[in-house]
């Protein structure tokens, strides 16, 4: 057996075993699991017409709108007087009571309940419609007019790329939930590596390991056991994910297009592996000169800020406007590309020499830091005592 | 056999050895001997190539090596099976032969029921012992060992002594780094001294002992005896019932010298203590 393949073994075996992973491990099962139950004791029908009929009472001071309020799929509206509204309410037979104002005050009617209504504009859309017949009623127009007034425009986007396929929303969500998905396993994935890493330096058994195995060979051995590790987390997540997305699909009856373009999927696939190696090599560099636990959070803490920054960026300002200045130009810098550029091919057309340099630029960024990663760490393991300044890691960078 | 010839070390500023030379002989124990940051450590983890000198070079014909370094820390969650099988395969050894060696070594270190405990239950001596084991698992012809009886009850350091004599005894060369003097009187046949990463000496304790050997006798007498009367004695000093007399005669003048009435119940030479040669040695008296 090598010996790269004795430290990968333990170092997955470790984390299969760990507690962690067992709560990481069955959550999904358990989400998946209550998720179906409920969807077996709540009737069926829709998901809106599981939700309770809320009957509402209108105390209405105008005298005139009650017959042009309509009751909705979550409202029924019954007219009261305000002593009996309040009774009901106090006993529970009714959800709340609005008050609507007569005359000029009739655009401020007001809603009282036991508890705070959050969804005010489920409440809103009726009223208006019933203000509007009210009005047209006064001047003499035709109220029928007032539902097709209010008809929505139904307005869907779809993108065109180079070679004549349209890619939809389902592009776009498909995107984020690819960054999502990068951004968790780079962040977790990272964290545990540097941990590994640094794991015999500070139990104090370095010295006696790297005397069967070269430090070059123990990282990677780590690198190779944490990071299956954490893909078959991912897998196990992705297989309960696809399962539950079909039989949501399923049971909604719609076709989802989830067919990705290929150029996207290599991207992906590429900002997948050179984030995950450009981060955790740079994690690695700080956390390799740590001699103490606490040391190690503080070195995790610089990783940690350096992959929220492009995360918020991309999930704000790079998906509002992905042909910006500043999406461009941080689609370039390395520790954004692995965020910032899926997401400006999922929204948009990024021409092909910017695709090209931000995978030369992050290629080359990620095998540099790899390399300077491994060799501060092999120089830097048997130091221990006291924490290294700035100024000794670059000496520990010329050494032989 | 191994040979260290004109090694060159340093760190930054730091000098940490210069030009050490030392041979170690099979089936021998060597005792590399010196104060704190004398240089011990760089010596061995060079020899096993951990770091590399920036002149000299080593030479060995030692095939498998066993080390247990002075910094004693092992994997706390891991059941002690667990850890032996893990260091078993990492040397490459067959899961049947790791097997057999720890079952051994388990029961002589009185391990064997403690088999499927966790590390971090163990006390510091059983620790110590199990990185013995780690160490001395494959079956190396030669050890060494940083630093053993750090940290150690008395009990522990005398089992811990009787147990490297018994590996001495099987043929294993071992290279014993310590400034526990009195320990390494007691273990070893050949030392270097070392200081500042500079030897001091490298030779047979025997030798060296020799050298030191300054007449000193140890003598106990029946009744009151005046030494003050005697010539060419430089000191005297009261050690139990007796006296340690240093003088410039040879032994044997001297005992012709004593009075006919002088009834004498002990005599013997004195050597010095490797922990007086050493502090004698380093301090450059």
């Amino acid at each position: 057996m090598s010996k790269v393949f004795v430290i990968t073994k333990r170092e997955f075996l470790k984390y299969i075993r760990s507690k962690w992973f067992r709560v990481f491990f069955f959550l999904p099962f358990l989400g998946a699991g209550i998720i179906f139950l409920l969807s077996y004791i709540v009737p069926e029908g829709g998901a809106e017409a599981r939700e309770k009929i809320k009957k509402i009472a209108v105390i209405d001071h105008s005298g005139r709108l009650m017959q042009y309020l309509e009751n909705t799929e979550n409202y029924q509206f019954v007219e009261m007087d305000s002593l009996q509204a309040t009774d009901k309410v106090m006993t529970g037979d009714i959800e709340g009571f609005l008050v609507i104002p007569g005359d000029s005050e009739i655009y401020n009617p007001r809603y009282y309940s036991l508890t705070i209504l959050l969804e005010t504009y489920k409440l809103r859309g009726p009223l208006n419609t019933a203000i509007l017949k009210l009005k047209l009623e006064d001047r003499g127009v035709d109220v029928s007019l007032a539902d097709e007034l209010n008809r929505r425009v139904n307005l869907t986007s779809r993108k065109i790329t180079g070679t004549g396929k349209k890619g939809g929303e389902e592009l776009i969500i498909l995107g984020f939930v690819m960054v999502i998905f990068l951004y968790m396993f780079i962040l977790l994935a990272s964290q545990l590596m540097a941990r590994s890493a640094v794991e015999e330096k500070l139990n104090g058994m370095i010295e006696l390991i790297i005397s069967d195995i070269s430090p070059s060979k123990l990282l990677l051995g780590k690198l190779i056991g944490v990071t299956a590790s954490v893909l078959l987390l991912v897998a196990v997540w992705l297989l309960i994910g696809i399962t539950f997305i079909g039989n949501a699909v399923f049971f909604i009856n719609r076709t989802i297009d989830i067919s990705l373009p290929l150029g996207v999927i290599f991207y992906f696939v590429f900002a997948f592996i050179s984030g995950y190696v450009l981060y955790t090599s740079f994690i690695l560099l700080f956390v390799s000169t740590v001699t103490s636990e606490q040391e190690v959070n503080q070195a995790m803490s610089v990783g940690v800020m350096l992959i929220l920054i492009p995360y918020f960026m991309a999930i704000t300002l790079v998906k509002d406007n992905p042909g910006s200045i500043v999406s461009v130009i941080s689609s370039q810098i390395p520790f954004f590309t692995p965020l910032i550029m899926p997401i400006r091919l999922s929204i948009s057309n990024v021409p092909m020499w910017e695709i090209i340099l931000s995978i030369i630029i992050l290629t080359l960024s990620a095998w540099g830091i790899l390399m300077l990663a491994g060799k501060i760490y092999r120089v830097s393991m048997l130091m221990v005592g006291k924490p290294l300044r700035l100024k000794e890691v670059f000496r520990l960078i010329k050494m032989k | 056999m191994l040979v260290v010839k004109d090694i060159y070390k340093t760190f930054g500023n730091v000098e940490a050895l210069k030009g050490l030379s030392f041979e170690v002989k099979k089936g021998s124990i060597y005792g590399l001997l010196g104060p704190n940051a004398s240089g011990k450590t760089t010596t061995i983890r060079i020899i096993l190539s951990i770091i590399y000198p920036d002149k000299g070079n080593i030479e060995m014909d030692f095939e498998k090596i066993g080390y247990m370094p002075e910094e004693r820390g092992l994997y706390p969650k891991m059941q002690i099976d667990e850890l032996i099988y893990f260091f078993g395969s990492l040397r490459g050894m067959k899961k049947k032969i790791v097997e057999s060696q720890m079952n051994f070594w388990l029961e002589r270190l009185e391990l064997l029921d403690r088999k499927k405990d966790k590390i971090e239950t163990l006390s510091k001596g059983l620790k110590q012992r199990l990185h013995l084991l780690i160490s001395i698992l494959h079956d190396p012809q030669f050890l060494i060992l940083d630093e053993p009886f750090t940290g150690l009850d008395p009990i522990a350091v005398k089992e811990l002594r009787e147990l490297f004599s018994e590996l001495k005894d099987s043929g294993k060369t071992v290279l014993l780094s310590t400034h526990w003097m009195e320990q390494a009187e007691q273990l070893c046949d050949y030392v270097c001294l070392i200081k500042e990463g500079e030897k001091i000496y490298s030779g047979s304790l025997e030798e060296l002992k020799d050298k030191h050997m300054r007449n000193d006798i140890y003598i106990e007498t029946k009744g009151e005896t005046d030494f003050k009367q005697i010539p060419k004695i430089t000191d005297i000093q009261s050690k139990g019932k007796g006296f340690i007399i240093r003088t410039e005669m040879t032994p044997g003048d001297f005992i012709k010298s004593l009075t006919k009435t002088t009834e004498v119940v002990e005599f013997r030479l004195v050597y010095p203590s490797l922990e007086e040669i050493f502090i004698k040695e380093v301090e450059g008296e």
